[in-house]
C-alpha cells in the first residue's frame, strides 16, 4: 500500500503541490491545502487514506469509499455536499466549503496511479518534500535516519 | 485505458525563469488536460514550481487574445490581420516620411524566441531606426552587464558542501531547491550560508544567516572576501592590498552584522570541499547587482577548493536576448524611454512588453502619451492598452518554434504544444509579414542561421580581468551612502518576490491558481514596527515614497529587521511607488526604496 508522504525537513512552502494538484484534476479545485504553523512554516495537508475513515463513516449517503487498492475516494455524483466528511476528519484534509459535486478530496490520482506514474504531487515537488512510498517502508526508514534527519527543521529543531 | 492511448504528450520549456525546466502536457484532440513530468531531463527531473505548471493555462485560455483590434474614436473594434498589418505598414512609411526614420521605436520582451529577436532587429535595420530595445528588468540587466555566466552545473549542486545564497532562491527558483537541501543533509558540517535583508523562505535552511541592512549585499561579500583572503595568504596577492584599505568597522557598521559573524561564514564557505554561490537578485532591494556579481566571482575565485558560481536570471531567454540586442552595442530600455518623453520617438511597436505595468511610473506613462502610434502584441488585456492604437494577438511561446537560451546559455529548441488560440499569430510571423508589407522581406534563412550560432561557445565567460581599483571606489562610495539618514523618508522598502507571480505579474495574474492563492497586495512590517506604529494586522497604512503613494494593508511578521518594509514585486500598484532612476552608469537602480510609512 503506497501512500504520498511529507518530510517537513526538505518542505519550502512553494505550495506547487496544491498547483500540481489543481491543474491535474483540470478544473477542479486543489485536494491540498495548506496550514501554516507560525509564519515560518507552511506544510500541505494530504490525505492518509485511513484504514478505518472517520470521513466515509461519516457520510450519509455513502458517497466516499473505500476502493480495491485502500483509496479512498469521493463519488462526485452521490454527494450532496453536506459536509460531513469535512467535519469528522481528524487531520482537516477535507476543505470545509465542500460545493457538491466539486472534489476537494485527494484521490491519490486513481487514473495517474493506473497508468503506473507517481500522483501528480509528488512528481511537481520541487524539493523533493513529497515522497510516494510503501508505508511499511517508511516505517523503517524513519528509524534509520531519524537521528540525522529529523529535527533539521528550524522550528523543529530539537536543541 | 483506452482513452490514455488517444492522447498525446507534447514537451516544452518553461520561460518563467532562466533555469529552463522540462514538462509535458497531455493533449486531447486539440484540448490541453493536464500537466506531464519529464523526471529524465536532468536540471528538474520532471519537478515544476508553480509557475511552470500553470504555463499549460495559457494554452487555450478564454480570455486569451484572439483578433486584432484597431482604436477608432477612442474605441477598440476589430479587424482582419490584412488590415492592421497594412495600416501599420501605413503608418510606419508616414511616420518616417514627416519625422525621420529615427523617430520609430521598437521593444521586445526578453520572454521571445532568439529568431523572434533576430527578426525585430533585423526589422530595425530594414526601417532604419537604431531605437531597438529588450525591455529585461533592472535585476536581470545588471548582471547580464556583468558579463559572468554561470560556471557550474546544476546537477553537481547535490555534491556541494557548502551553498552561498544571495537573494531568495527557493522563491525565484524553487526546482533547485532539492538539490541545494539534499546537499545540506548529506553530511554534517554541510553548510548554507544566506545573506539577505528578509528572513525568507530560503533562510529557514540556513545554517548561517546573514541578515544584512537592504542594499548592503555588495559589503558582505567585500567582508567574506577579505576573511577568507586572511586564511589562505598565498591567494590573491592582486586585490589583498586594496581590500585591506576597507575598515572592518566600516563594513560592519554598514551591513549591521558583526565582524566575527562574517569571518565564520567565511571560514564555512573557504573549508568547504566543494562550494557553489547561488546569486539571484529580486527586483528591487539589492543594491549595484553589477558589483555583486563581480564580488561573488572574487569570492569564488579566491576561496580554497573547488567553487562555482551560479548567476540566475528571471527571463527565460535573458542570456539569448541580451547576446542579441545589446552583443552589437544596442540601446538601452530606459534610453529609449528618455528618447520617447522628449518627442524624439513617434511611433513605437512594442512586442508583448506591458510597459505600464511593469515601469507604471509618470515618466513612462507620460512618454507613451506623446506617441503618435503606439501597437502592441500580447497574450491577454493588459495596462497599456489603454494607450495604445492597436493590439495584436500573439502566440504564447507553447506555440511556438524556435530556440531559447537558459541560464547557462545552454540551447534548446521550442516545439509548438498546439496551434495559437483563434487568430493569434507567433510575434515571427507578425514581424515577417509587416516586413513584406513594408517592401523589404527578411530573410528567414539568415535569421535561423544566426539564432544557431549562438550556444554555449559562442558567449564570453567573463574572462576580463576585473578592474579591482573602480570596485574598490564603488565600495568605498557605498558605505560612504549607507550611513547617510534620510529623516523624511525613514523606511526602508524592498519588493519580496513570489513563488507564484512572474514579474509584474501582467501574465500570471490571468491565471486561475495564481489569482485564488495570491490575492490583493499588501505590506509586511516587521513587529517593532508595527507596535510603534500602533497598527495591527489588516490595519491599513499610506506608504509614500518620493514618486507616489498607495493604501496597502499591513501584516506584522517577525522576518523583518526594524526600518524595513516588504511589499510583493508582482502587483502594478506597488511597482509605481517605486523610483525608476537611472544611476550614473546609465543603468536602473534596484537599491531599496526609501519611503514614508503612516498610519491611515
Amino acid at each position: 500500500m503506497k501512500r504520498v508522504f511529507v518530510d517537513i525537513d526538505h518542505c519550502i512552502g512553494c505550495q506547487a503541490c496544491s498547483a500540481a494538484c489543481h491543474y491535474s484534476h483540470n478544473e477542479f479545485r486543489a485536494a491540498i491545502g495548506y496550514g501554516t504553523l507560525r509564519e515560518d512554516v507552511t506544510l500541505p495537508f494530504i490525505c492518509r487514506h485511513c484504514q478505518e475513515p472517520a470521513c466515509m463513516a461519516a457520510c450519509p449517503k455513502d458517497a466516499i469509499k473505500k476502493l480495491d487498492n485502500g483509496v479512498i475516494k469521493r463519488m462526485n455524483m452521490l454527494c450532496i455536499g453536506c459536509g460531513s466528511c469535512a467535519l469528522a476528519c481528524p487531520f482537516g484534509v477535507i476543505e470545509p466549503d465542500i460545493r457538491s459535486y466539486i472534489i476537494t478530496k485527494c484521490d491519490l490520482c486513481t487514473a495517474r496511479l493506473e497508468e503506473g506514474k507517481e500522483p501528480a504531487c509528488v512528481l511537481a515537488c520541487p524539493s523533493r518534500a513529497l515522497t510516494f512510498e510503501e508505508v511499511e517502508e517508511v516505517g523503517e526508514k524513519q528509524i534509520l535516519l531519524g537521528e540525522s534527519i529529523k529535527g533539521h527543521h528550524p522550528v523543529f529543531r530539537r536543541t | 485505458m483506452g482513452l490514455a492511448k488517444e492522447m498525446e504528450q507534447r514537451e516544452s520549456f518553461c520561460l518563467f525563469c532562466s533555469l529552463g525546466c522540462k514538462f509535458a502536457v497531455k493533449v486531447d484532440k486539440g484540448v490541453p488536460l493536464s500537466p506531464e513530468f519529464c523526471p529524465d531531463y536532468p536540471t528538474n527531473e520532471g519537478r515544476l514550481c508553480p509557475k511552470g505548471l500553470y504555463a499549460i493555462e495559457l494554452l487555450n485560455h478564454p480570455r486569451r487574445l484572439i483578433t486584432p483590434r484597431i482604436k477608432e474614436n477612442g474605441k477598440f473594434r476589430e479587424a482582419s490581420w490584412d488590415e492592421c498589418l497594412h495600416s501599420l505598414a501605413a503608418k510606419v512609411n508616414e511616420v518616417k516620411s514627416k519625422y525621420g526614420s529615427q523617430s520609430i521605436g521598437i521593444i521586445v520582451d526578453p520572454n521571445h524566441t532568439n529568431e523572434e529577436i533576430l527578426a525585430a532587429r533585423e526589422l530595425s535595420r530594414v526601417i532604419g531606426t537604431d531605437s531597438f530595445v529588450c525591455s529585461f528588468p533592472p535585476n536581470d540587466w545588471e548582471l547580464l552587464c556583468a558579463g559572468i555566466f554561470s560556471s557550474g552545473n546544476i546537477e553537481d549542486v547535490e555534491n556541494v558542501n557548502c551553498s552561498l545564497i544571495i537573494g531568495d532562491l527557493f522563491v525565484t527558483h524553487p526546482v533547485l531547491a532539492g538539490r541545494v537541501i539534499d546537499a545540506k543533509y548529506k553530511a554534517r558540517g554541510n553548510n548554507i550560508i544566506v545573506i539577505g535583508p528578509e528572513r525568507t523562505n530560503t533562510a529557514w535552511f540556513a545554517n548561517t544567516r546573514l541578515e544584512n541592512r537592504p542594499g548592503s549585499e555588495a559589503l558582505v561579500l567585500t567582508g567574506l572576501l577579505k576573511s577568507i583572503l586572511n586564511f589562505s595568504p598565498e591567494k590573491g596577492e592582486d586585490i589583498r592590498e586594496k581590500l585591506q584599505a576597507i575598515p572592518d568597522e566600516a563594513i560592519s557598521k554598514a551591513t549591521g552584522l558583526s565582524i566575527n559573524r562574517i569571518a565564520t561564514a567565511a571560514r564555512a564557505f573557504n573549508d568547504a570541499e566543494k562550494g557553489v554561490v547561488f546569486l539571484c537578485p529580486g527586483f528591487k532591494g539589492m543594491r549595484d547587482i553589477n558589483l555583486v556579481a563581480r564580488f561573488c566571482k572574487l569570492l569564488v575565485d579566491n576561496a580554497r577548493g573547488d567553487k562555482s558560481f551560479i548567476p540566475l536570471f528571471t527571463f527565460g531567454n535573458a542570456v539569448g536576448a541580451f547576446n542579441i540586442s545589446f552583443g552589437n552595442g544596442g540601446k538601452k530600455f530606459l534610453q529609449l524611454v528618455e528618447e520617447i518623453s522628449l518627442g524624439k520617438i513617434k511611433l513605437l511597436i512594442d512586442f508583448g512588453e506591458d510597459l505600464l505595468s511593469s515601469y507604471p511610473s509618470a515618466k513612462v506613462q507620460g512618454a507613451l502619451n506623446q506617441l503618435e502610434f503606439l501597437t502592441i502584441s500580447s497574450l491577454f488585456n493588459q495596462e497599456t492598452e489603454r494607450l495604445a492604437h492597436m493590439v495584436l494577438p500573439c502566440a504564447s511561446w507553447l506555440e511556438k518554434n524556435g530556440t531559447v537560451n537558459f541560464f547557462d546559455a545552454r540551447r534548446e529548441l521550442l516545439e509548438p504544444m498546439l496551434e495559437p488560440p483563434g487568430a493569434a499569430k507567433s510575434d515571427l510571423e507578425i514581424i515577417f509579414e509587416l516586413s513584406q508589407e513594408l517592401a523589404t522581406p527578411l530573410d528567414q534563412g539568415k535569421i535561423k542561421q544566426e539564432a544557431e550560432a549562438i550556444s554555449r561557445e559562442g558567449l564570453s565567460q567573463g574572462e576580463e580581468k576585473p578592474d579591482i581599483p573602480k570596485l574598490v571606489e564603488k565600495i568605498n562610495k557605498l558605505i560612504k551612502e549607507s550611513t547617510v539618514e534620510d529623516k523624511e523618508y525613514p523606511y526602508l522598502l524592498i519588493a519580496s518576490e513570489s513563488t507564484a507571480h512572474f514579474t509584474d505579474g501582467s501574465i500570471t495574474r490571468n491565471l486561475s491558481w495564481a489569482k485564488e492563492e495570491f490575492p490583493s497586495p499588501f505590506i509586511k512590517l516587521s513587529v517593532g514596527d508595527a507596535v510603534e506604529m500602533g497598527v495591527k494586522d489588516g490595519e491599513k497604512v499610506l506608504v509614500s515614497s518620493r514618486s507616489g503613494e498607495i493604501v496597502l494593508p499591513v501584516q506584522v511578521t517577525d522576518r523583518l529587521q526594524l526600518g524595513v518594509a516588504s511589499v510583493p514585486a508582482y502587483s502594478a500598484e506597488i511597482r509605481s511607488i517605486f523610483e525608476w532612476n537611472i544611476d550614473s552608469e546609465g543603468e536602473l537602480e534596484t537599491s531599496p526604496e526609501r519611503v514614508r510609512i503612516l498610519r491611515k
